[in-house]
């Protein structure tokens, strides 16, 4: 019975045997590798006009909160490219080696939250904190910038829940498997 | 290095395309993403010859390379679809459903195919490879089980394709 399935299966109908021709397969690697470089030099570029600009502007500032967050996030920022830059997984290792170590690559991608979002909290933290101290003169200020609060509290601990689900549900695959 | 990874490819392609060309079919349904995860699988394989070390077959380096690829994009594809059923779980079904008789031979393919992509990554590799009517040890290379581990596998496989396509097997 199988059997009959098997032989159906081999002699279903394919378009072609899918080779692709040296020239586009040179070419393709080509725009890989130079996508991933101009990519990380556009992430280095945006990274350093940000630094550049926020120095610029620390300067005129001179605010103790925003000094203090400054090299935090410098090197939150160095961590997340140290990150990005780590190896893949063997493209020949057997099956199971494989999809288990894309498993825990996606496992600890959710779990490392704070690795990932923490420059941007820090900022919103420092914003939020900067702002106060401007609204303990004026309440008017502080019920003005609560909405922008309130969602940024929403958006995070809602993240967290997510990616705290999803996590579960990829560490019970890793044990299956 | 070069000219021994353009040999390898074209071995690779010369001996395996057929295999690749349907083991892309039962990742990818839609006709225009299953073209673009071929090239993907066909690049990636290109690629993988640069460090080929001989650590096991040609044919089956070939394989894994091709099913962790397809793997990948399985993982990535699972983010915008429904959840994926392990071979146990298929085989519980079974016992629940007794699906109405489908009498030509493009039908059965095209339900083989729809359960085939149900399947977790490794179940449907062992899937595959079972259509492909290669052995429980092969099988055992390319995914990483025990060969008792495969056997039962494939028992299960065997068990689920005899319930699932029992009627339409007689008109086939």
């Amino acid at each position: 019975m199988s059997e009959n399935l098997q032989s159906l299966w081999k002699d279903q109908p394919v378009a072609s045997d899918g080779a692709l021709p040296l020239e586009v397969l040179r070419s393709r690697s080509r725009d890989i590798s130079w996508r991933t470089r101009s990519e990380t030099l556009a992430s280095g570029g945006a990274v350093s006009f940000f630094l550049v600009l926020m120095a610029w502007r620390f300067e005129s500032i001179r605010d103790p909160i925003v000094l203090l967050s400054f090299l935090p996030m410098v090197v939150w920022l160095a961590v997340i490219g140290w990150r990005i830059r780590r190896g893949s997984t063997d493209i020949a290792a057997s099956g199971v080696e494989f999809y288990k170590a894309e498993l825990e690559r996606r496992r600890v991608h959710l779990a490392s939250f704070w690795v990932w979002h923490g420059p941007l909290v820090l900022g919103c933290l420092t914003l939020g904190a900067i702002w106060f101290r401007k609204s303990v003169v004026s309440l008017e200020r502080l019920v003005s910038v609560a909405p922008l609060l309130v969602v940024l509290v929403v958006w995070t601990v809602t993240g967290i829940r997510k990616r705290k689900r999803e996590r579960e549900a990829i560490e019970m695959e890793i044990e299956e498997v | 290095m070069g000219e021994r990874r353009n040999s390898l490819y074209a071995a690779a392609v010369a001996e395996f395309g057929p295999s690749l060309a349907r083991l892309t079919a039962g990742y990818e349904l839609d006709a225009d993403k299953r073209r673009d995860l071929s090239q993907e699988i066909h690049l990636q394989l290109w690629r993988s010859f640069e460090v080929f070390d001989g650590r096991c077959s040609l044919k089956t380096w070939t394989l894994r390379v091709a099913h962790n690829v397809a793997a990948s994009y399985v993982g990535r594809e699972r983010r915008t679809r429904s959840r994926f059923v392990s071979l146990e779980e298929a085989e519980l079904e079974m016992c629940a459903v007794s699906g109405p008789a489908v009498l030509d031979r493009q039908r059965i393919l095209s339900e083989l195919h729809a359960f085939i992509r149900e399947l977790k990554p490794i179940d449907r590799q062992i899937m595959i490879s079972y259509l492909e009517e290669m052995e429980a040890a092969e099988i055992a290379e390319i995914t990483g089980l025990s060969a008792a581990h495969v056997a039962v596998k494939i028992h299960r496989v065997k068990s689920i394709l005899a319930r699932r396509f029992r009627e339409e097997q007689r008109h086939v």
